[in-house]
């Protein structure tokens, strides 16, 4: 589906007839430009949180997959007037404000916006650009790119001279920036019938703070557990603020939601100042990262400082529903200081049948369990083989990732049974 | 699916859109 929609508007262009040829160097030219305005009105339906589109894919594989294809059409949306103007010095005139002031200003701006995007995106923390003000940027510019890349598109003549193609290529990328006003606008019209609550606010170890959440005249949030919603606090959900965070509570709890956040960013670190009675609004619950997908197999978690948070929420399901199955859980933390739910980590090993392991990086004196990082020879160690019934949860910081997924493959775990999710993603 | 492949299925994806755009291009050359 994603191909299709992304060539589309290549194929209406060349479904409108056969204008006079021109040479390779400019029919490619002109072809990677309609590819980049494919791709990139594509980019505003792959992080619209749109279930028809996202499907059984997590958003986090979404995310990269976007990230990765940002850059793409970036190259592409330079590609095509360098390969144009290559072929034929006569298109120099696009960038001459002299020769059409419209159309050169169109492309320099669609240029400048799509290098801003990716920009902004790579070395946002390096800019000192706040989450907030760097997601409204980003919408922003992709509108400008998009509608300018269709406008320059439609100006071009050449392959959108008729009527029926410019209709039809301008109702086609419509449909993207449709989505993108229903994400940022509509969607939180609707949530105001659903606000929530903060009912508790409490300080845990690691430097964590507890949100615990309820309902105001509506019945909750049923999800499934490991799943994250998309929280905004505050009177209105219309505001710039509106962060994901992994749901600690147990899947039969619709009416009381737990949010275990960690102080990585301005709104988390703020988040410890929140009064209690303070209006909320939760936009969910996405994610398929939920013990719920293995059906009765053993479970291994490996979890990485607050990657714990989806990984209690499914423990804590288990717990509620008798579950019988072996599972294991490595949590993986720098400091004892910083491991999370550890008193509710000892109480699910009583009552399940759970092993845990703690890996400290920098244990104390007297730390007797396992240290260093998570690594093939520690996983070999401590999980039994991996026998085709295990499946594995995966949550933690990109480095941790990086390592525990190339050991898991290598024990040769197949991908349907490895889980994971990323946090940290912009 | 897990993210070794979805780096891989970025790579790929625009791969095959670049070869299907310059395929285009030379069928409309002639």
């Amino acid at each position: 589906m994603y191909l299709g929609l992304v060539l589309a508007p290549m194929l209406i262009a060349v479904s409108g007839g056969r204008p006079a040829p021109r040479n390779l160097l400019i029919e490619s030219g002109a072809m990677l430009g309609l590819l980049g305005l494919g791709v990139l009105a594509m980019q505003l339906v792959i992080t619209g949180r749109h279930r028809w589109f996202a499907g059984s894919l997590g958003q986090d594989n979404l995310l990269q997959f976007h990230r990765q294809v940002g850059i793409f059409g970036w190259l592409l949306v330079l590609a095509h007037p360098l390969c144009m103007i290559l072929g034929s010095p006569v298109y120099l005139a696009f960038l001459d404000p002299h020769a059409g002031w419209i159309r050169a200003t169109t492309l320099y701006l669609v240029v400048l916006a799509a290098t801003a995007l990716i920009v902004t995106t790579l070395w946002r923390r390096r800019f000192h650009l706040q989450y907030e003000w760097w997601r409204t940027i980003h919408a922003l510019l992709a509108l400008v790119v998009v509608t300018g890349g269709l406008g320059h598109a439609l100006m071009a003549d050449h392959y959108t001279a008729g009527w029926l193609t410019k209709a039809l290529l301008a109702g086609i990328i419509a449909v993207p920036m449709l989505l993108l006003i229903e994400t940022r606008l509509i969607r939180p019209w609707r949530l105001r019938r659903r606000p929530w609550r903060v009912s508790a606010v409490e300080q845990r170890s690691g430097g964590v703070t507890r949100l615990v959440l309820r309902p105001e005249g509506h019945a909750g949030m049923h999800f499934l557990p490991g799943q994250f919603v998309w929280l905004t606090l505050g009177p209105t959900p219309y505001t710039l603020q509106q962060h994901p965070f992994s749901i600690a509570s147990p899947a039969h709890e619709p009416d009381r939601i737990e949010l275990a956040i960690k102080p990585l960013g301005d709104f988390s670190s703020a988040v410890a100042e929140v009064a209690c009675g303070t209006r909320a609004w939760l936009e969910g619950p996405y994610g398929t990262f939920s013990i719920d997908v293995a059906a009765g197999r053993r479970a291994v978690f490996i979890a990485g400082g607050i990657g714990i948070t989806p990984m209690i929420s499914m423990l804590r399901s288990c717990r509620a529903r008798g579950a019988e199955r072996p599972m294991w859980l490595v949590d993986a933390n720098n400091e004892q200081r910083d491991i999370i739910f550890r008193h509710e980590i000892q109480s699910l090993a009583r009552e399940l049948s759970l092993k845990v392991v703690h890996v400290l990086v920098e244990p104390p004196p007297q730390w007797n369990g396992e240290t260093g990082f998570v690594d093939r020879e520690l996983l070999d160690r401590i999980l039994p083989p991996d026998d085709d019934d295990i499946d594995y949860f995966v949550c933690g910081p990109p480095p941790m990732m990086d390592l525990v997924e190339p050991a898991l493959r290598a024990r040769g775990v197949a991908t349907d049974r490895l889980h994971s999710e990323r946090f940290e993603l912009v | 699916m897990q993210h070794l492949y979805a780096r891989r299925i970025g790579i790929i994806v625009a791969l095959l859109l670049s070869c299907s755009a310059l395929g285009v291009a030379r069928v409309m050359v002639g």
